[in-house]
């Protein structure tokens, strides 16, 4: 999605520069919530306030509220209906494909080192085996990678 | 109030959403199921849905879940709800966004918990296959062990995996032509 956020920002309406617009990215990517929702709040925001960032963010959600609700009304009104039901079922191997195929490709960059394998290999088994809640391990890995980080960087001084 | 019930969990699980790509899926899968919002199959419903659909996939399964929890205005607080947290910290986060993008504690976090998402959004996925391509009932009840595999949706799924991987087929060409296969040999 960046590379049309970056052509209609900077080229289309001149709203950011290309610099901007990638520093804005970065700061998506490493905030919480969906990367290309806080890529738009940031240029909004920055363009026209706090209105600007609320129009930016009303308009990226528009397209998807409106297809998906006109879709999700027709899938759950046909839900029983045995064609809807087959195409469900040969629906089903693909879309585990597919998250398969992101988990890779999230996985290139994410595990960069042993440490990270260990780190995505500790992710799978609190949730898989031990049935963890996933907010424990999401808030839990948060507060000791910050516990981490402060005493690392005590020890380096 | 369902929609306000719609809206903080949906707030909570844009919150805790970090990683970008389908670092939803884990907790929303995990509220859905254990509210009784949705069954694991429906998950996978939802997520094929919000593939194949243009728009971020978060805010897509969020759209879908809510409508399907609590019809149109459900969509919409959950969708409301998912980009609120997003809204709030960038407008904080913008004042001093150069001393936030350097701050060692935020890129540093973010490398340790990135390789911890992808492995919670593997464990789902391992949940779902489990689900959908597994016949562990039918195997127990007939006792012979080749009946665990639902061989269909396996092969459809790794067929789906090297054309999505090696040869970039768009996933909404490959999530159409399985419902067919569904619908011709299921």
């Amino acid at each position: 999605m960046l590379p049309m956020i970056q052509r209609e920002i900077t080229e289309r309406y001149g709203w950011a520069s290309e610099e901007e617009i990638l520093d804005y990215y970065a700061i998506g990517q490493s905030t919480p919530g969906i990367i290309a929702i806080n890529t738009a709040t940031f240029v909004g925001y920055k363009k026209a306030g706090v209105a600007g960032a609320l129009a930016a963010t009303l308009g990226m959600v528009g397209p998807s509220l409106i297809i998906i609700t006109a879709l999700s009304s027709l899938i759950i009104a046909y839900r029983e209906n045995e064609y809807v039901i087959k195409a469900l079922k040969g629906i089903q191997g693909a879309v585990i494909a597919l998250i398969a195929v992101s988990i890779v490709k999230m996985g290139k960059k994410a595990f960069t080192s042993l440490s990270t394998y260990l780190l995505g290999l500790a992710g799978f088994t609190f949730l898989f085996i031990l049935k963890l809640p996933t907010y424990a391990i999401i808030l839990g890995t948060i507060a000791l990678a910050l516990i981490y980080i402060y005493i690392s960087k005590r020890r380096v001084r | 109030m369902i929609f306000f019930e719609l809206f903080i969990n949906f707030f909570f699980i844009g919150l805790t959403s970090i990683g970008g790509g389908l670092s939803t899926i884990p907790l929303m899968t995990e509220i859905l199921t254990s509210r009784g919002w949705m069954i694991q199959t429906e998950i996978i419903d939802m997520i094929a849905i919000s593939e194949m659909t243009p728009g971020p996939i978060g805010i897509n399964m969020a759209t879908y879940a809510g409508n399907k929890t609590a019809g149109i205005l459900g969509g919409v607080s959950a969708t409301l709800g998912l980009v609120a947290p997003s809204i709030i910290i960038i407008i904080i986060v913008a004042h001093f966004y150069t001393k936030y993008r350097d701050n060692e504690y935020v890129s540093r976090t973010m490398k340790i918990i990135r390789p911890v998402v992808t492995g919670l959004i593997a464990a789902v996925c391992a949940n779902l296959a489990v689900i959908s391509l597994l016949n562990i009932e039918l195997a127990r009840e007939s006792g012979s062990f080749l009946q665990i595999f639902n061989i269909m949706p396996i092969l459809i799924g790794i067929i789906v995996f090297i054309a999505n991987f090696k040869f970039k087929v768009h996933p909404v060409i490959l999530i159409v032509s399985s419902a067919v296969i569904g619908i011709i040999l299921m």
